[in-house]
């Protein structure tokens, strides 16, 4: 009888792959602004009559390529008088505040617009916010696009575009970020890691432009529960546990403009303005909920000083540094300074009717805080943009006869040391005080949608709900439905 | 046969013994504008038309640290922004330091600022009305219940054709219970160190259920000032209030709802309610949420006890507030000053003042 | 409990689903900390002038070693910077134009979560260091730290910054398995300011970044990736760089009185500021237009190659496989390898209604894949 020998080495070799997909072998890089991934994130996008929007997304593989993308609407409304407004302005006067009605409060909105985009191999694609993209096989390839005129205005480019058509941004004027999710037609999350995006705001009227990356999330393993793509380094990278952008502090003149022209700053100087944009990395599309987030802002100038500011945010930020009573230049006598955004508090309602604020997704300690059946989660993670306004005499006359010169940056990861990584750890369900990196870290847990059942494998809220599961190690969550792709005719 | 010296020494034994006993029975102290705190709250600092100059002074003979907070209140269209700015500040032994609230304080050993710089305090923007909270803390930002830390707030301006106008607070300081032999009484523990500072009688002194605002009427003239000739002058008071309980972690601003409980010198009762204190309360006695009733209509002096109402079973529904008035006295030939009064604080738990203490808390920012 | 046979079955299945899924890669990064910045575009001239920024992203003192790299164009016969060899006349005889390679290095030491600027034209001297340290110093810490103005006017160049010990000015040697982790606190930017007109146009992009492989042995030969993991000091530079961009003379969809054009900068991995050796890369560009059509080319990068993209492959732009004329769409995609070593670069985007109305927008390459040959940089 022939016996069969066991290769030790095969053995070996399978107990080291095996612990590596088991565990869940933690990515460095998964969350970044200079690779592909499978969701891409545009923190930053404008149409708002003096500004817009060119969005670039590309195909970086050999295969045909589907994105689920979903515009959010940032601004808020004013309660009184429904103008837009901006939830960031406190400064009497500036640009997005509420007429000065008693009552008339700058209400945050979070309103959402989804469509899709197919993209062939290799393909890069662009198109214009405030007018989307219709296809025009006809169209010469000239390397021109062409309006096509009527209420909103659309445009046609030359090119391939599979979809059809890009809608233009849900209403206008339009101030919020832009999300497209890598999946398969079918519409479920595909982690294939082949998107990559940029994102060009330019001043109408004038030649300024910015231009940032987008943000990609790399994705490792095809999600397991339907519709809920988790963002722990094991189904898709974790965020970072802080971001940072080193930029001009507030007020600071140019450091070399006056050097190189004189003439241009002899009035009122050169200085800069900031305007840092923020995103929480938890999403809902699904029941159309914006993460509200709190943040300790630490700025430290080149005296080694740090200063500090707390503030909450809801589903989206873009403010100017005097929004937020940054020390100016002139205070700390600094021209640059680092900014350090991390996320803070001790939690988020994820689900459930109310919490500490009375909002429905605002801060909780425990999952008692946010009403019955509802879920407390860790707090959501932060990804940022800078943008600097170099402001020069002629853009600062009544009125400017040119447009300040504009310039964005993508922010850096931190590592705070909490999980010696850049991905920030998870949060134990029912002690978000608990950080994990998988779910054997934490006690048992308790499940998602029977919320009082406590379970430690999935099976256990499946067998009252198959839509439940079991939560131990939590981290930041994107919900979306999932889909076959349309293609718009 | 006990000589002398026994009898003495025996004497003096028990009165040692005595004094040890009381020592371990003495009087909770809660909350003081007159004794050094672990915490500190300036319940009125402003940039606007007047400044306000923070003073606080270490009053132990060790380092000491202080994790600060300006929390500013003012509204935009009747919304409180809410904006907190947070600083850190080193003391040395005994030292006392200061800075301008609009101007802030950098660390510049060869500026015009003599001392020590504590830290670089960073400037209040323009509009800025709010209040500002010291924690004490150790080297790594722990709270602990040292309570070294004691602090006066100066507000006015100063000005050629004027206005005139300057006065000058105690902030409210709140022990830290420490130990049983602490300020707390027999319920005192140590400080945890974690970022919940729990207002309870337990860690640090719980909050007492009102304060007492002595008021002239409101609008009324000011005896002192129609005895010296000044017939057409006006008393205005103005109360800054902040609520017994921050959170700074998950940055909500607290709301509370309080009653006012009038009396004048005819124990005329009246009462005013609900005053809404939505993050922070700066009025004057004559606005709305006041209704008038602190224009007395036979009486030129009152008192009021302002404290959040009582729900069925006695308890307290929301928390009590700390505050500071200011009172503005304008004479006839347009001259005016102001004095700042600290709020006392009513600790009655019995009827009619009925002062419940109310157990509370600060919570300092995380980062998760 | 999992039995062996059962782990082998598990193993050969996580090997295939490993080896569908993108392996997990490094490559450089211009958004984390690190312990190799390259800044690939310093520019220094008569209308613009370049602000470099480093930050100390750690709560403890860093100290970097920097390296300008002067890679004017210069006359064989003359000297002088050139753009072409018909600049190069004198007495009647031409010399040739070619690329240059200029090194001068200098220290930066930072404070604890210190963001540091200086422009390029001026350097910073010991009057301007935020914390120089002595009597009346706001802090101390930034001693030792000189930068020095660019070598020239018009300078075109690059700046790399090695975290190092500030005595001996190598790599500090570390090892992140034996207690003494590897640092990677170093970040970057750079922004191109111009006056054009009555206005400023700042080109920001970050630096990038070259993390640590996890140990160091703190010699003056910088291993950068590499089969052999042993011996990779740095995480290794990308197999592919992806540039998305404009086709060169396309019409810009939001202000259509404007066109586009875009700027490459690309710089190799390799260095050797010891021997000073010239580094040589040919960079191989694979372009794709919105109708997946293709088209390629490639070119050497010497030193530095920056250059508009309708220039890379032919002295007319018009004919270029990078111009809008050619390619027919907006937006294109270009994948860029490099044969004989790796590159690093950025791009900047300009968009322009005539001649003295253009600004730019500076942005990182995003990347793909990494190499398996190893690069180095060796100092002295």
């Amino acid at each position: 009888m022939r016996v069969q020998k066991r290769s030790p080495w095969l053995n070996g070799l399978g107990v080291v792959l095996a612990a590596m997909a088991l565990c869940g072998a933690r990515a460095e890089a998964g969350v970044s602004s200079d690779k592909p991934g499978s969701i891409v994130i545009w923190p930053k996008v404008i149409a708002d009559g003096t500004r817009d929007t060119l969005i670039t997304l590309t195909n970086t593989r050999n295969e045909q390529a589907y994105a689920h993308c979903e515009y959010t609407q940032a601004l808020g409304l004013c309660s009184i008088t429904g103008d837009f407004c901006d939830p960031q302005a406190t400064v009497p006067g500036s640009p997005g505040i509420c007429s000065p009605v008693t009552g008339n409060v700058c209400e945050s909105q979070w309103r959402t617009a989804d469509f899709d985009v197919v993209l062939t191999r290799q393909q890069p694609t662009i198109w214009r916010v405030s007018t989307g993209r219709i296809f025009d096989p006809f169209l010469a390839a000239d390397g021109a696009c062409t309006d096509i005129p009527g209420v909103p205005l659309r445009q046609s480019c030359p090119g391939l575009f599979l979809v059809g058509q890009v809608p233009p941004a849900t209403d206008q004027p339009f101030r919020g970020e832009l999300r497209c999710f890598q999946v398969a037609p079918d519409g479920s999350p595909l982690p294939a890691n082949g998107l990559k995006g940029e994102a060009t705001i330019e001043t109408l009227g004038s030649t300024q432009i910015s231009e940032y990356n987008s943000i990609n999330v790399e994705g490792n393993t095809a999600p397991t529960q339907a519709g809920l793509v988790r963002l722990n380094d094991i189904e898709y990278s974790a965020c970072p546990e802080a971001v940072e952008v080193t930029h001009y502090a507030q007020g600071a003149d140019d450091l070399v403009a006056a050097s190189i022209d004189p003439a241009v700053c002899t009035g009122s100087g050169c200085p800069v303005e900031t305007e840092i944009t923020l995103v929480p990395c938890r999403a809902d599309y699904i029941n159309e909920v914006g993460a509200s987030f709190s943040t300790n802002i630490l700025y430290t100038n080149e005296f080694e000083q740090t200063l500090s500011a707390d503030n909450p945010f809801d589903c989206w930020a873009n403010f100017d540094l005097r929004d937020l009573g940054f020390a100016s230049a002139a205070f700390s006598g600094s021209t640059f300074q680092r900014t350090r955004i991390i996320p803070s508090g001790s939690g988020l309602c994820i689900s459930g009717s109310t919490s500490l604020n009375g909002s429905p997704n605002g801060p909780c300690a425990d999952d008692a805080d946010c009403g019955t059946g509802g879920v407390c989660g860790p707090v959501t993670g932060i990804l940022a943009i800078v943008e600097e306004f170099h402001n020069t005499d002629a853009s600062l006359t009544t009125p400017p006869t040119v447009a300040p010169g504009t310039d964005a940056a993508n922010g850096y990861s931190v590592d705070l040391g909490v999980a010696n990584a850049l991905g920030r750890p998870g949060h134990c369900r029912g002690d978000l005080t608990q950080t994990c990196q998988v779910d054997g870290d934490c006690p048992a847990g308790f499940c998602r949608i029977n919320t009082t059942t406590a379970c430690t494998t999935d099976t256990a809220c499946t067998a009252l709900d198959p839509a439940d599961f079991c939560d131990r190690c939590m981290n930041d969550e994107i919900s979306f439905e999932a889909g076959p792709i349309v293609v718009q005719q | 046969m006990s000589t002398v010296k026994g009898l003495r020494a025996g004497v003096m034994a028990s009165i040692l013994a005595g004094v040890a006993l009381a020592a371990g029975i003495a009087q909770a102290q809660g909350f003081s504008t007159e004794r050094p705190g672990s915490i500190l709250i300036f319940p009125k600092v402003v940039n606007t038309d007047v400044n306000t100059v923070i003073q606080i002074t270490n009053t132990s003979n060790q380092l000491t640290y202080a994790h600060c907070f300006y929390v500013n209140g003012a509204t935009v269209n009747g919304q409180p922004l809410w904006q907190v700015t947070d600083f850190e500040l080193a003391l040395t032994r005994q030292q006392p330091t200061h800075w301008g609230a609009s101007t802030g304080r950098a660390v510049n050993p060869v500026d015009s600022v003599g001392g020590l710089d504590p830290g670089l305090v960073p400037p209040i923007p323009p509009g800025f009305t709010g209040y500002l909270v010291c924690v004490e803390t150790s080297v790594d930002g722990t709270p602990v219940s040292a309570n070294s830390l004691i602090g006066v707030a100066t507000v006015g301006a100063i000005g050629d054709g004027g206005p005139n106008v300057v006065s000058k607070y105690n902030a409210v300081g709140i022990p830290g219970c420490g130990s049983t032999l602490g300020p707390c009484g027999t319920d005192g523990t140590a400080n945890d160190g974690d970022n919940v500072l729990s207002l309870d009688n337990h860690e640090y002194a719980a909050c007492p259920g009102g304060v007492y605002v002595n008021f002239e009427s409101e609008g009324g003239p000011d005896p002192a000032l129609v005895n010296a000739g000044n017939t057409a002058s006006t008393v205005s008071t103005n109360l800054s209030l902040v609520p017994c309980g921050i959170d700074f972690e998950n940055l909500i601003p607290e709301t509370t709802t309080i009653a006012a409980q009038i009396r004048d010198e005819f124990e005329t009762v009246s009462s005013v309610f609900p005053i809404g204190v939505d993050c922070y309360f700066e009025d004057p006695l004559s606005a709305s949420p006041f209704g008038g009733a602190f224009t007395l209509s036979s009486s030129t002096f009152g008192t009021a006890i302002l404290r959040p109402p009582l729900g069925g079973n006695g308890v307290p529904v929301g928390v009590p507030v700390v505050g500071v008035a200011n009172v503005l006295r304008t004479a006839d030939d347009g001259s005016q000053d102001t004095a700042a009064t600290n709020l006392h604080f009513c600790t009655d738990e019995t009827a009619p003042a009925s002062c419940v203490t109310v157990n509370s808390e600060i919570r300092l920012p995380t980062f998760r | 409990m999992l039995s062996m046979k059962k782990l082998s079955v598990v193993g050969l299945v996580a090997a295939a689903y490993l080896g569908l899924v993108p392996s997990v890669h490094a490559g450089t990064f211009s958004d984390k900390g690190a312990a190799v910045l390259i800044w690939p575009t310093i520019i220094v001239d008569e209308q613009y002038d370049t602000v470099v920024q480093i930050t100390n992203q750690a709560a403890v003192p860093s100290s970097a070693h920097c390296f300008y790299i002067n890679a004017n164009n210069r006359c064989t016969n003359t000297g002088e910077v050139c753009e072409s060899s018909s600049e190069c006349e004198d007495g009647g005889f031409f010399g040739a134009c070619v690329p240059g390679w200029i090194e001068t290095n200098f220290d930066v030491l930072l404070t604890r979560d210190q963001p540091l600027a200086w422009s390029a034209s001026e350097g910073l001297s010991n009057s301007d260091l935020p914390c120089p340290g002595g009597f009346g110093s706001k802090c101390t810490g930034n001693g030792g730290t000189r930068v020095p103005p660019v070598g020239e006017e018009p300078f075109v160049g690059e700046l790399k910054c090695i975290q190092s010990d500030p005595i001996t000015r190598l790599p500090i040697p570390c090892n992140d398995l034996n207690g003494a982790p590897c640092r990677n606190d170093l970040e970057g930017s750079a922004t191109l300011t111009g006056v054009v007109g009555d206005g400023i146009d700042p080109e920001r992009y970050n630096a990038v970044g070259l993390r640590s492989a996890g140990h160091n042995n703190g010699d003056n030969t910088l291993t950068i990736g590499g089969a052999d993991p042993a011996a990779a000091e740095y995480q290794p530079c990308p197999e592919v760089l992806v540039f998305n961009h404009m086709f060169d003379g396309a019409v810009d969809p939001v202000n259509s009185d404007n066109t586009f054009q875009s700027v490459l900068s690309l710089v190799p991995c390799t260095e050797d500021f010891l021997v000073q050796t010239v580094p040589f890369v040919t960079a191989q560009f694979l372009v794709y237009n919105e109708f997946e059509q293709r088209f390629s080319t490639s070119r050497p990068v010497q030193c530095l190659l920056e250059s508009n993209i309708s220039n890379i492959d032919t002295t007319q732009p018009d004919r270029s496989i990078f111009s809008a004329a050619v390619a027919g769409t907006v937006a294109g995609q270009t994948r860029i390898t490099g044969v004989g070593g790796g590159l690093i670069g950025n791009g900047i985007l300009f968009t322009s209604s005539g001649p003295e109305a253009f600004s730019g927008a500076g942005y990182n390459l995003n990347q793909f894949a990494d190499r398996d040959e190893p690069d180095f940089i060796r100092i002295p």
